[in-house]
C-alpha cells in the first residue's frame, strides 16, 4: 500500500525509501510489535502514532535496525538496516545522559564517528560538516556549551545536527516534541518543514495527533499492530481512532469535522520503549 | 634548602623512588580509564573485576611459589582479562538481574581466591598484600611492566577515543553507525582489567576501586569536558600517589589506605568547591535562580 505522496510526482519507480514487511518484534518473549507493513518514498514523512506501549520505539529500533526483527523484514533503500550508516536516530531526551561531560560540538561530531573511521582524528572536511549542520539549526552560538545547560528543545536541534554530520538520508525521531514547550515545538516543526529536513525521509513517533495530522504525508496508527497507514484523513477515522485509543479518547461530530478530544499519552498497554 | 629535607628524605630509599614511580603511573593510568568507568556508571562492575582475579593470583601463588611474583603477575593479567571478558558476558546475556549476577560472580570468584590461598600455612601476610597492595615491594622489573601495560592502555584509550566516547554516551548512535559495539564494550573491560592488575602492587584488589573512581570523579566535578576530566583526574590520581606515600611513610599508616584516602580528601574538596558542580557554587546558583536572575540558565538541578 504504497501512498503516492509529493514526491511521487517525480515518476520513478525507484525503490522505495524504507519497506517494512509483516515485521514482529518481541521484548523477552513478550510481543511488543507485530504484522506491520509499509512503504515510504524517499522524502517522504511519516508519523507514528498510537498510545503509550503501543510499540513505537520498538518500531524505530527495529528500522534502526538496533532491534532485530522475530520475524518480517525491514528494507533501506533495498537493504537490510544493518548494512547502512544513513540512518540517523534521534533518542527520546530521557534516554541521554544529560550530565554527560561533552558539548555540542562534541555531540554534533560523533555523527562523523563512523566516517572518520577508527584511530583517525577528524578532517576539515568533518568540522566543515559539523559547522554546517550547527548552523542548520541554528545552534552555532552554543556549539561550546556543556549539553547540560541546554533547553529540551535546544538538544532536539542539537541531534538533528548531528544527524545531518552523519549525512543521514532517514531520520528516525523518538517523541521529538516530548517535554517542549510550544516555542520549542515550534522551532522543532519549522526544521522538519525547513529545505534540509525536507529533503530526507522522516519516521517521527509522536503523541499528538493535530500535528500528526497537519504536518506529515502519511501516518502510521498503531496498537502493538498496525491499525492504520496512510494519509492523515484516510487514517484518522472514528473506527481506527478507537481502535488505538480504546477509552481514552473522545469523537465529537461538529461541523469543521471529526473533533478528537484526547489523552493520547494514555497508557495503551506495556510502557512504551523498554529497552 | 633545609625545609626541603622533609620532603626528599623519605626517597634515599630506592624501594621509595620505585613506589613512587608505581604510584605516579598508576594513578594516571586508572584516572583515564576509570573516566569511563564512571561516566558509564560501571563502578560496581570495576570492582567486581578487581576482586575476581584473586583466583588468579591465588593459582600463580600455589603453582609458582611465593618466590616467583613474575609468574603471579601473568596468572594475575591472564585471570584479568578473562574474567572481563566473563562480566561482560554476564552483563549482556543474564536472565537474573546484572548487578545481582555480577555481584554472584564476584563473591564466589573472591571467596575461591581466598580459599586457594589459605590452603598455605601462614598464608595471612600474602593475602593482607595482595588485598591491600605492597608498594613498597616493587622492584624494578614491576616497574617496568607496570610501564609497558600501563603505556599500552593509555595508547589504546587515545587511538580510539572517539569510539569508545560514543559506545560510552549513546550506543544506540554507535549501532546506526555500524560501529562494533560489543568489541567496544569487551575492550573497555579488558582495559580496566589491565589497568586493575597493574594496581595490584600500589592498593590491592580491596582498594582498587578508589583509584578507579575517586580520581576520574574529582575531574569530572572540575571540568566539562571529556579530555579535561581525564587530564584532571590523571594529575589528581598521581597526586594523590605522591602525597599517599608522604602520609604513610611519616605516619606509618598503610599506603594503599593512604592513597586512597588521599584522593578522597581531593575528592571531598573538590565536591565543595567546584566552580560549577561544587555543592557551595550551586547552592550559590540556586539562590541566584530564585531570585530570576539566571531565569533563563537551565544549569544543573
Amino acid at each position: 500500500m504504497i501512498w503516492t505522496g509529493r514526491r511521487s510526482v517525480v515518476h520513478d519507480p525507484a525503490a522505495p525509501a524504507l519497506s517494512v514487511r509483516d515485521l514482529s518484534v518481541s521484548y523477552d518473549g513478550s510481543p511488543a510489535l507485530s504484522d506491520v507493513r509499509f512503504d515510504l518514498l524517499p522524502g517522504e514523512h511519516l508519523a507514528v502514532v498510537g498510545p503509550n506501549g503501543a510499540g513505537k520505539s520498538t518500531l524505530l529500533k527495529a528500522i534502526a535496525g538496533v532491534l532485530s526483527a522475530d520475524l518480517g523484514t525491514v528494507r533501506v533503500h533495498g537493504h537490510g538496516p544493518s548494512r547502512h550508516i544513513c540512518i540517523g536516530y534521534l533518542p527520546q531526551r530521557s534516554q541521554v545522559d544529560q550530565r554527560f561531560p561533552v558539548t555540542v560540538y562534541d555531540v554534533v561530531m560523533m555523527g562523523r564517528t563512523g566516517r572518520i573511521g577508527a584511530i583517525r582524528r577528524p578532517r576539515n572536511i568533518d568540522h566543515d560538516e559539523v559547522r554546517g549542520a550547527l548552523a542548520a539549526v541554528e545552534l552555532s552560538d552554543l556549539a561550546d556549551r556543556p549539553i547540560e545547560t541546554l533547553s529540551g528543545g535546544q538538544q532536539q536541534r542539537m541531534f538533528i545536527a548531528r544527524a545531518l554530520a552523519q549525512q543521514a538520508e532517514i531520520l528516525l525521531m523518538d517523541e521529538p516534541f516530548a517535554g517542549l514547550d510550544v516555542h520549542s515545538r515550534d522551532e522543532i516543526l519549522a526544521l522538519i518543514r525547513g529545505e534540509r529536513l525536507r529533503e530526507l525521509t522522516l519516521v517521527v513517533a509522536l503523541h499528538d495527533l493535530g500535528i500528526a495530522a497537519a504536518e506529515f504525508d502519511v501516518v502510521l496508527l498503531l496498537r502493538g499492530r498496525a491499525i492504520g497507514f496512510g494519509p492523515p484523513s484516510d487514517v484518522f477515522t472514528p473506527k481506527n481512532l478507537r481502535q488505538a485509543y480504546g477509552s481514552c479518547l473522545r469523537l465529537v461530530q461538529s461541523d469543521g469535522g471529526l473533533m478528537v478530544i484526547s489523552d493520547t499519552a494514555c497508557t495503551g498497554g506495556d510502557p512504551d520503549g523498554v529497552a | 634548602m633545609a625545609w626541603l629535607d622533609p620532603l626528599i628524605a623519605p626517597f634515599q630509599y630506592p624501594f621509595m623512588q620505585r613506589g613512587l614511580v608505581a604510584a605516579v603511573l598508576v594513578g594516571v593510568v586508572c584516572a583515564v580509564i576509570g573516566a569511563y568507568v564512571v561516566l558509564r556508571g560501571i563502578a560496581f562492575l570495576g570492582d567486581a573485576l578487581a576482586h575476581s582475579i584473586l583466583p588468579g593470583i591465588a593459582a600463580g601463588f600455589l603453582t609458582a611459589g611465593r618466590g616467583d611474583r613474575r609468574a603471579l603477575f601473568w596468572w594475575a593479567l591472564g585471570t584479568g582479562i578473562a574474567v572481563a571478558i566473563g562480566i561482560g558476558w554476564i552483563a549482556q546475556r543474564t536472565r537474573v538481574r546484572e548487578d545481582a549476577a555480577i555481584g554472584i560472580v564476584f563473591a564466589g570468584m573472591f571467596a575461591l581466591g581466598i580459599a586457594m590461598i589459605s590452603t598455605v600455612r601462614g598464608f595471612a601476610v600474602d593475602l593482607v598484600h595482595f588485598l591491600f597492595g605492597n608498594i613498597l615491594g616493587v622492584t624494578a622489573w614491576d616497574l617496568w611492566v607496570i610501564a609497558a601495560l600501563g603505556g599500552l592502555v593509555l595508547l589504546i584509550v587515545l587511538a580510539f577515543y572517539k569510539e569508545l566516547l560514543v559506545v560510552s554516551f549513546d550506543p544506540t548512535l554507535a549501532s546506526t553507525l555500524r560501529l562494533p559495539t560489543s568489541f567496544y564494550q569487551y575492550l573497555l573491560l579488558v582495559l580496566v582489567a589491565i589497568a586493575v592488575v597493574t594496581s595490584l602492587r600500589t592498593v590491592g584488589v580491596g582498594l582498587m576501586l578508589a583509584m578507579l573512581v575517586t580520581p576520574a570523579s574529582t575531574g569530572y566535578l572540575l571540568t566539562r569536558r571529556l579530555p579535561a576530566m581525564m587530564a584532571v583526574g590523571a594529575a589528581v590520581g598521581a597526586l594523590s600517589g605522591v602525597t599517599g606515600l608522604y602520609l604513610s611513610y611519616y605516619t606509618g599508616i598503610s599506603s594503599g589506605a593512604a592513597i586512597v584516602l588521599v584522593a578522597v580528601a581531593f575528592f571531598l574538596a573538590a565536591a565543595l568547591f567546584a566552580p560549577r558542580r561544587g555543592i557551595l557554587r550551586r547552592r550559590r546558583t540556586r539562590i541566584a535562580d530564585r531570585q530570576g536572575t539566571t531565569a533563563d540558565r537551565r544549569g544543573p538541578a
